[in-house]
This record gives C-alpha cells, sequence and structure tokens, in this order.
C-alpha cells in the first residue's frame, strides 16, 4: 500500500510540477505587485463599431469582444449585458492578457474602448487562477483543465507526503517541528488577519 | 546527496503542507462556487454610529470613522460629494460597506462576515505588501515564503525521482509530455 502511495506521490507530483511552478511565480509576482488601487484608469479611444440593425445587446456585447477583446477573452456573462441608469451599454471584457471595457455609441457607429493590457507577470497570475469556463477559448480552457487537475493532485500530494513521512519516519524530531511550526503558522495567520 | 535533497524535501514538504492544502481546498471552493454557495455572506448586518466631532478633511474623517468601529483591513472606493461620504474597508472574511451622511454625521455600516470557508478564499486572493494592515503585509510575506518553498519541494522533488531508476521511464513520459503542454499553451495564449 505504502509503495503503491509512493508511486503515485512521485506521478502526481511530476505531472504537478509545472503547475507548481507556475503557483509559486503568481504568489512571487502578487508579492511585489504594485497597488492596484493606485494604478489610473486607462484612458478611452473612440474606435469605429458598427453593429448590424436589430442587433440586441447580448449580441452586440458578442461584437464588442470579437472586435476588442484581447487574446483568449472570455464568454461575456449574461448578468453584465445590461445597460446603465443613462442607457448606455458598457461592457467589461477579461481575459489573461488584459482588461477591455467598452463603451457603445449607438449613434456614433462607434465605442470608447479603454485597454488594460497585463504584464507577463499578471499574465502568469491569470494562468494560475484559470477555471474551466464553458463556450472559453480553446487554448485557455485546455491549460483551465490541467489547473484543475493540479488542484486535486495538490490535495492527493500533500495528503499523501504527509502520510508517507509518518508510514516511514515518523520519529524525526525535526519532521514533527516543521509539519508543527506550519500548521501553528496556518492557524495563528487565520486568526490574526481575519 | 540524495539522502540530504530528500530530507530537504521532507522538511519543505511538510512545513509547507498546511499552506498548500488551505490553498488547493480554497481553489477548489473558487473553481466550485456552485458548491458554495452558502458560504458566501449576502446578507449584511446593519449598525450605525454618531461621529461627535468630524473633521472636515476627507481623509481625516474615512480614519476617524475606521477608528471608531474598529474597521481594520485595505481601504477601497473613497467617494466624497458634499452630503455623503461612502467607502469599503476589507479583510479576509470581512467586508464592511460604509455610508456617512455629512449632515447628521451618523454612519451606517453594512457588515458582511463568513466563516471558514469564506476566510480562507479571500486568504487565497490576498497578497503583496501594500496593505494598510499589518497583519496582511505580514500574510503577504509568508506568501512570499511558501511560493519558494513551493518551488524548492518541486525541485528536490524531480531530482530524487531522476535518481529513481524504477519510476524513470513512465515519470519521464508523464513529465515531459506536461512540460510540452504546458509550455505551448502558456506561450499560444500569451500570443494569440
Amino acid at each position: 500500500m505504502k509503495d503503491l502511495i509512493r508511486r503515485w506521490h512521485v506521478y502526481a507530483g511530476l505531472m504537478t510540477f509545472w503547475a507548481l511552478m507556475v503557483f509559486g511565480a503568481a504568489g512571487m509576482y502578487v508579492t511585489f505587485r504594485a497597488d492596484k488601487r493606485l494604478k489610473p484608469e486607462p484612458s478611452a479611444v473612440k474606435e469605429a463599431f458598427e453593429v448590424p440593425a436589430g442587433a440586441t445587446d447580448r449580441q452586440v456585447a458578442d461584437l464588442m469582444r470579437a472586435r476588442f477583446g484581447f487574446g483568449n477573452t472570455k464568454p461575456v456573462p449574461n448578468w453584465v449585458v445590461n445597460r446603465k441608469p443613462d442607457g448606455s451599454l458598457v461592457i467589461p471584457l477579461w481575459g489573461p492578457n488584459g482588461w477591455v471595457t467598452v463603451t457603445w455609441l449607438e449613434k456614433e457607429n462607434a465605442a470608447l474602448v479603454a485597454r488594460d493590457p497585463f504584464s507577463t507577470g499578471e499574465y502568469i497570475n491569470q494562468m494560475h487562477s484559470a477555471l474551466p469556463v464553458a463556450n472559453g477559448a480553446p487554448l485557455k480552457l485546455l491549460w483551465s483543465v490541467y489547473t484543475e487537475l493540479a488542484i486535486f493532485t495538490l490535495l492527493f500530494l500533500t495528503c499523501s507526503g504527509v502520510y508517507l513521512w509518518f508510514t516511514s519516519r515518523p520519529k524525526l524530531w525535526w519532521a514533527q517541528w516543521s509539519l508543527g511550526l506550519g500548521v501553528v503558522t496556518m492557524v495563528a495567520f487565520f486568526i490574526w488577519v481575519r | 546527496m540524495y539522502a540530504k535533497i530528500r530530507d530537504l524535501h521532507l522538511f519543505f514538504g511538510l512545513l509547507g503542507s498546511a499552506f498548500l492544502l488551505i490553498y488547493a481546498l480554497s481553489a477548489f471552493m473558487m473553481g466550485h462556487s456552485f458548491l458554495f454557495k452558502w458560504a458566501y455572506p449576502n446578507k449584511p448586518k446593519m449598525s450605525s454610529f454618531k461621529l461627535e466631532a468630524p473633521p472636515s478633511d476627507p481623509k481625516a474623517l474615512v480614519a476617524a470613522l475606521r477608528a471608531q468601529d474598529n474597521l481594520r483591513g485595505d481601504l477601497f472606493e473613497v467617494k466624497t460629494t458634499s452630503t455623503a461620504v461612502s467607502f469599503f474597508v476589507e479583510r479576509p472574511g470581512s467586508r464592511f460597506d460604509v455610508a456617512y451622511d455629512v449632515m447628521s454625521h451618523t454612519a451606517t455600516v453594512a457588515a458582511r462576515q463568513g466563516g471558514f470557508w469564506y476566510s480562507i478564499d479571500r486568504m487565497h486572493h490576498t497578497g503583496g505588501l501594500i496593505h494598510d494592515e499589518d497583519s496582511l503585509n505580514a500574510w503577504g510575506v509568508l506568501v512570499a515564503i511558501m511560493s519558494v518553498i513551493t518551488w524548492l519541494i518541486g525541485l528536490t522533488g524531480v531530482y530524487m525521482w531522476f535518481k529513481r531508476q524504477k519510476e524513470r521511464r513512465v515519470g519521464g513520459m508523464i513529465f515531459v509530455a506536461t512540460f510540452v503542454f504546458t509550455g505551448i499553451l502558456l506561450v499560444l495564449v500569451r500570443v494569440m
């Protein structure tokens, strides 16, 4: 049994290795990222945007995504497709490569487009949190299936790793201390930050 | 050398296990939020208080409002008009929306506080060293340390696998296949 779990621990670790490298990179990037609250809003540019007559707001949002979205932009969710109190249609487009806010200028056959492209660090951060989305861009969907699998294997790796230690060298004092320190640290922070 | 690397893998693995477990659980929660709708605090608890000697400076006013009700956390979206000031304060597990009426000097606070699952979700979203709160900056330091530990666990693990003859073939196929798969996808999603 222990041999089987050890073998699967090794295979799961090898499969998840690249995801762990990305997760660690995302953690380091977020640590040194500038305060998002201080980031100025990107300036909007007017661009031509023609919409077929009779198009619904839903169809307009999809056209905006196709026309203005960065690569692999997420499908626009329905709850976002509604008019502001002033009657304008403003659609946020999000993807791992950047954020775009599009305001439809219906009478002018144009749109105000504010683009916020992501740096490579922010791209890695976005990819580390990519979730499988229905109708999502195919490449990003493939990646997010991998990260979804990585979550389950990480759960397995953590539990199997502790099990393997406990069934082989449980009396190692420094191993006991490292596990204890890790657990106490998490509990202490959980209480402190809440 | 193998024994030393194995001990390092064990040391870092056990040290990081609680953190990685919490992060994996919170990631599972985020990816399957439909299973955890009950964990997100939707109904706020309302309270109000009066500020006796409100400062006129908006920054000082916000600081006074926060101090009055001990609203710890990061400050967001401060909006000021001639009759009202509003903002929200957030820390893992809690969010406080404050609306202050300038005429009556009264603040209304809508407090949303979640339990374990909501808190670990928000802790997972919290990082960096730019917070208004010391505890959150300390958490940011821990995230950085654990990110390095995650790398070290992976690298020592790969070294150990490579040194073992038994799993080298199947392990090699898995390792190379995932490297090619992830490498290609990361590049293509970025450039396309």
